[in-house]
């Protein structure tokens, strides 16, 4: 018993539910000439799923059956180990796990890999794929090692680059890239899933609350359905009525975010900052953080429109520093209190 | 004003009584309200940036014996060097007014205590302006005709007091003999200042044979004194001359002896049991002198350097001292936690560094035996304060000095103070009280400059402590600084505090920002001192004040809390590369969708259902390749886990963890070399990683069909080896995983236990 968004997940591009348009579009592609991919989209949009359904449609069955194995590299400091997944026509890295280490990634591996040639004979394509995760956080020396290799070797090399925005991509590699972006599916899109996961799990699921489960997820289908399945894990009785659950870390965002509205004062800055350390040391990205609580105090409703303007300035503002300077916590304190600051002047 | 000085420059003492007097009844009149004394001063006289007045360069010693106090911001002229002028010229500064009091120099804001003292004992006054026509016009007096009577007196005796070095050929071979050996004190009397610790060692070594008979208890009566005190003040002399004076026979060891645990109890062994025979050598004793020149007195100096290379020498010296015939004096500077042991058998005598007076009249009188002269009696102060009592210091100094120059002024102790000024490197904590201390900011205590050289003190550590204590600062505001009309006062210093903090809160991200291009890929470390700005200066310039929470100031949590994130990144990316093989997402979207999802999933059943619920979590966590470990870390990285980790039953956990390691787990992957052994012993395991064996095989299956030339083959062929031969190598290779791993289950399920408590 896997979870539901495995079970329910989509293995050909045909049954994908959203964005079919896109979904037609890649089939196409498979049949022609196959070039390289930049995949973008918000999370949990389906870029994985799509990027697995390609390969499916490349490759037949085999590139499903995957195996993981680690690799290690020696550097003049340290020894890397990296992780790569891999079924016999496509190999997939993250090379962000190495951290600023990643360019010898490109340099060893991807080289290595570029290198050979497709090894099945009677594979439908000539060529390999790599798959290359989270291609936002790799460095620009990295990209810069990626750009020549993705010429040099495209008779034996497509490479599908995957992440959440374009803006870190170094224009070179942009260019030589067809973008695709993948972006959210409706509410509607959403609420149709759901119901039909409700029906084969045999749970009653009505439209309006499946809504609300869709609107409270941000329209991010993955978010949806596993909050579904944690709402039916714990209530037999879903009505109309029924609270969504929020994730642990939002409940955390949604107190610091009560916190500030309430009392604005040094003190309250001490104990959100905390919060914030907790959150980051959790695993919650210092952007997100920023992200939800500049949102969350957006849409508060105590709070003088006259502020908002205010906060959502300096959030933006604060949010390219998170980009480019170090310690995050320095950045959002900076933000949390120069949004206090704004509220309290426009109380009075 | 204007008039007054006017007046002050025709007829310098007359009429400056009138105006002083005039002047003073004027304060006393303003004083309720003297904060805004500057502000009706300043239309009449200088704007608020004067004209740096000229510094005049009066006659010597044309102050002389006469007393100043100062009260006030002057407008010139800093505190500091207004008495540095008046001293220079042979005044005395003090800091109370008094009858004794010559003039009183008064400033903007004077204080009010003052003023009623200038009013009650009739004390002239003088401004900044009518204190540099003193020094301008006053004649030259020749040296040392009136100093003040008492201070005369107690060097006069203090003069008879001390006892001739022995030969006085100072003049003939200067250089002969350092001066601190030269000067040492020879009797008690000698010793500068300390007077009662002096006396407890001396009663000390007085009561030490009778209450050797009685024997020591630890309390009251020690076997042993420690001596605690600042360097050059005369400690070891001290021992030295209380252990002749007893009649004992001293042996010293100090740092440059071995003082080993070994070395120890050799050298001391002899010492303790031996007797000394220099008494026997010397007739003509009375009885009891015979009986005490028989024994011996061990000072142990500098035993805080008992360190490193003295291995154990501290436990050692503790045991000696528990079972010693004779006495041993200790000494060190800082009692550290290195001598806390030594500290429970020892009596400690503090040492405190002598108070100016004390030291004055013998630096005079050494001085004068050099010929050293000192062309304002104040000097001696002067070094004395600057070389922090020091007098091991001062004398070397001093004798340095004497080499090339046969007097010394004013100017010349200061210059002489400040080169041979120790560079003190102040910790983090200090100069992170100093930057929010609110005398740093005071307007007359120095420039931007000054700040920012305490930043490169310790230019890592400091933005971070700066950061993590601002908060607890309340800012001084001027609430003044925010025009509004519509709030009231309350509120408005709210709002200008929240300002002040948020201001400063921007300027540590600014500095930030300047910290990544320092430490970038291309280090830019020009822009130190920009840093230091923005991440110390400017921030504790808008937040410095009272420290609220009145605890000490931390030291900086970020730094922890970078090894926890750090840890739990790891943890996560083990998660993520388990869950790989069946989920798309990147660790954040782990953390941010599944882990709540899988956290309830993986906990309810436990809670709910209790062993029951066993079957259940396990077949899910086989289903996504999650080891028990990765249970452990998921319920750690939600929120509220600790929580929920206490709702499951006690014996349901150990039941968990046993049922885990008792059954056979799918794993995705094992570390570089055993990857595909173990996964064909995964393999050969029945129930839960059918699906995975079946993979392997066909992927071994397809493999075979690849041509014999390609690298990758050797692999393959390995793999399919292990296939073929299931039966027995996969057999073994499981029974030894099993066995590795009830092994790990036993102490996981401690951990659990652990957990619980």
């Amino acid at each position: 018993m896997s979870l539901w968004i495995d079970k329910y997940r989509p293995t050909t591009l045909e049954n994908l539910t959203f964005n079919q348009g896109l979904s037609r579009k890649l089939k196409n592609l498979t049949d022609s000439d196959f070039p390289h991919l930049l995949i973008f989209g918000p999370s949990g949009a389906g870029k994985k799923t799509r990027i697995l359904c390609i390969l499916k449609e490349l490759f037949g069955d085999g590139a499903e059956k995957i195996k993981i194995d680690q690799r290690s590299f020696e550097t003049q400091r340290k020894k890397l180990d990296i992780n790569i997944i891999s079924s016999k026509y496509h190999i997939e890295l993250t090379p962000s796990d190495v951290g600023t280490y990643d360019k010898i990634v490109f340099q060893e591996l991807l080289t290595e890999i570029a290198q050979t040639q497709q090894i099945d004979a009677d594979a439908k394509q000539r060529f390999k794929v790599v798959v290359i995760n989270e291609a936002d956080e790799i460095t620009r020396d990295a990209q810069a090692a990626l750009r020549r290799t993705m010429e040099k070797y495209m008779s034996n090399l497509r490479i599908i680059l995957c992440c959440n925005s374009t803006s870190r991509i170094i224009e070179p590699i942009r260019s030589r890239c067809m973008l695709i972006r993948v972006p959210l599916p409706s509410i509607d899109e959403i609420s149709t899933t759901l119901q039909h996961i409700a029906s084969n799990e045999e749970i009653h699921l009505s439209k309006s609350l499946a809504d609300k489960i869709s609107l409270q997820s941000q329209r991010n289908p993955r978010k949806a359905i596993l909050t579904f399945e944690v709402m039916a894990s714990q209530k037999k009785k879903l009505n109309d009525n029924v609270e969504i659950p929020k994730v642990d870390w939002e409940q955390v965002i949604d107190d610091i975010v009560g916190k500030i509205v309430k009392t604005q004062a040094a003190e309250t800055l001490s104990t959100v900052r905390q919060k914030i350390y907790e959150l980051q040391s959790h695993c919650i990205p210092p952007s997100l953080i920023l992200k939800k609580i500049a949102l969350g105090l957006f849409t508060n409703e105590d709070i003088h429109s006259k502020a908002k303007f205010d906060i959502i300035n300096s959030a933006t503002h604060y949010d390219h520093r998170l980009r480019t300077g170090r310690h995050s916590i320095f950045h959002i304190e900076a933000f949390v209190s120069s949004a206090m600051s704004a509220i309290l002047s426009t109380k009075y | 004003m204007d008039t007054k000085l006017d007046q002050s420059e025709n007829v310098p003492e007359e009429p400056k009584m009138e105006s002083s007097k005039s002047k003073s009844s004027k304060r006393a009149k303003e004083e309720d309200s003297y904060s805004e004394a500057p502000k009706k001063k300043l239309p009449k006289t200088t704007p608020s940036a004067p004209e740096p007045k000229e510094i005049p360069q009066g006659a010597i010693n044309c102050l002389l014996g006469k007393t100043f106090v100062f009260t006030g911001d002057l407008e010139n002229l800093t505190r500091e060097d207004a008495q540095d002028l008046v001293k220079s010229h042979g005044g005395r500064v003090t800091t109370a007014p008094s009858s004794r009091t010559s003039y009183v120099v008064v400033g903007d804001n004077p204080g009010p205590n003052k003023l009623e003292k200038i009013k009650q004992h009739n004390i002239p006054t003088l401004n900044e302006d009518e204190l540099l026509d003193l020094i301008r016009n006053a004649p030259a007096q020749i040296e040392t005709p009136q100093p003040t009577p008492a201070k005369g007196k107690s060097r006069a005796s203090d003069d008879m007091e001390i006892s001739e070095p022995t030969p006085s050929s100072s003049s003939t071979t200067p250089l002969s003999q350092l001066w601190s050996d030269k000067y040492k004190p020879r009797s008690l009397k000698e010793l500068c200042g300390n007077k009662s610790a002096v006396d407890n060692l001396q009663k000390w070594l007085k009561a030490w044979e009778s209450n050797l008979k009685t024997g020591f208890d630890f309390n009251s009566k020690f076997p042993a004194v420690l001596l605690a005190g600042p360097p050059g003040i005369g400690k070891t002399t001290a021992a030295h001359l209380i252990g002749k004076l007893e009649g004992y026979d001293v042996k010293e060891f100090n740092a440059s002896d071995t003082r080993s645990k070994k070395a120890l109890e050799m050298a001391v062994k002899t010492v303790t049991h031996n007797t000394s025979i220099k008494g026997f050598f010397q007739p003509e004793r009375s009885e009891t002198e015979v009986r005490k020149m028989g024994r011996t007195l061990i000072i142990m100096d500098e035993v805080d350097g008992m360190s490193a290379g003295d291995r154990g020498g501290v436990a050692e010296l503790v045991q000696l001292i528990k079972k010693t015939q004779i006495p041993i004096i200790c000494i060190c500077n800082e009692k550290g936690k290195k001598l806390q042991s030594l500290t429970n058998v020892c009596q400690e005598i503090r040492f405190q560094k002598p108070r100016v007076e004390q030291v004055r009249s013998r630096i005079m009188t050494i001085a004068s035996r050099e010929d050293l002269k000192f062309s304002q009696p104040n000097i001696a102060d002067e070094i004395i304060t600057g070389a922090n009592a020091d007098i091991r210091q001062i004398l070397n100094r001093l004798s340095s000095w004497k080499l090339s120059n046969d007097s010394i002024n004013y100017n010349e102790g200061k210059a002489l103070n400040k080169a041979s000024e120790k560079n003190v490197i102040l910790d983090p904590f200090d100069i992170t009280s100093r930057l929010f201390g609110t005398s740093i900011w005071n307007n007359r205590a120095g420039n931007v400059n000054d700040k920012l050289e305490l930043y490169y003190h310790e230019s890592d550590i400091l933005p971070l402590m700066i950061h993590e204590n601002y908060l607890k600062i309340k800012p001084h505001i001027n609430s003044n600084t925010i025009e509004r009309d519509d709030v009231n006062p309350d509120d408005l210093e709210q709002i200008a505090i929240l300002e002040a903090i948020s201001k400063a809160a921007a300027s540590i991200s600014d500095g930030a920002m300047c910290d990544s291009m320092i430490h970038g890929s291309q280090p830019q470390w020009s822009l130190m001192p920009v840093h230091g700005i923005f991440s110390c200066v400017i921030p504790t310039y808008y937040v410095h004040g009272i420290n609220t929470s009145g605890a000490r100031y931390a030291f900086p949590s970020s730094l922890g809390q970078i090894s926890r994130t750090n840890k739990y990144k790891r943890i996560l990316r083990e998660i993520q590369i388990h869950m790989r093989l069946k989920v798309s997402g990147d660790k954040n979207e782990i953390r941010q969708s599944y882990l709540p999802a899988l956290f309830t999933a993986l906990s309810q059943p436990l809670i709910e259902k209790g062993s029951d619920g066993i079957s259940e979590v396990i077949k899910l966590m086989d289903q996504y390749y999650l080891n028990k470990d990765d249970w452990d870390a998921i319920m750690e990285l939600s929120f509220g886990g600790d929580k929920t980790l206490k709702e499951i039953d006690k014996s349901v956990k150990a039941a968990f963890t046993k049922k885990y390691n008792s059954s056979s787990h799918p794993v995705p992957f094992l570390k570089a070399s055993s990857v595909k052994s173990s996964k064909t012993a995964a393999a050969s395991v029945d129930v839960p990683d059918f699906e995975d064996a079946m993979e392997v095989e066909e992927v071994a299956k397809e493999e075979e069909v690849v041509s014999d030339d390609d690298e990758d083959l050797s692999k393959d062929k390995f793999i399919k080896q292990k296939s073929n031969e299931k039966s027995n190598a996969a057999t073994s290779t499981r029974r030894t995983s099993t066995g590795t791993k009830t092994r790990g289950g036993r102490g996981g399920g401690r951990k659990a236990v652990r957990k619980i408590k």
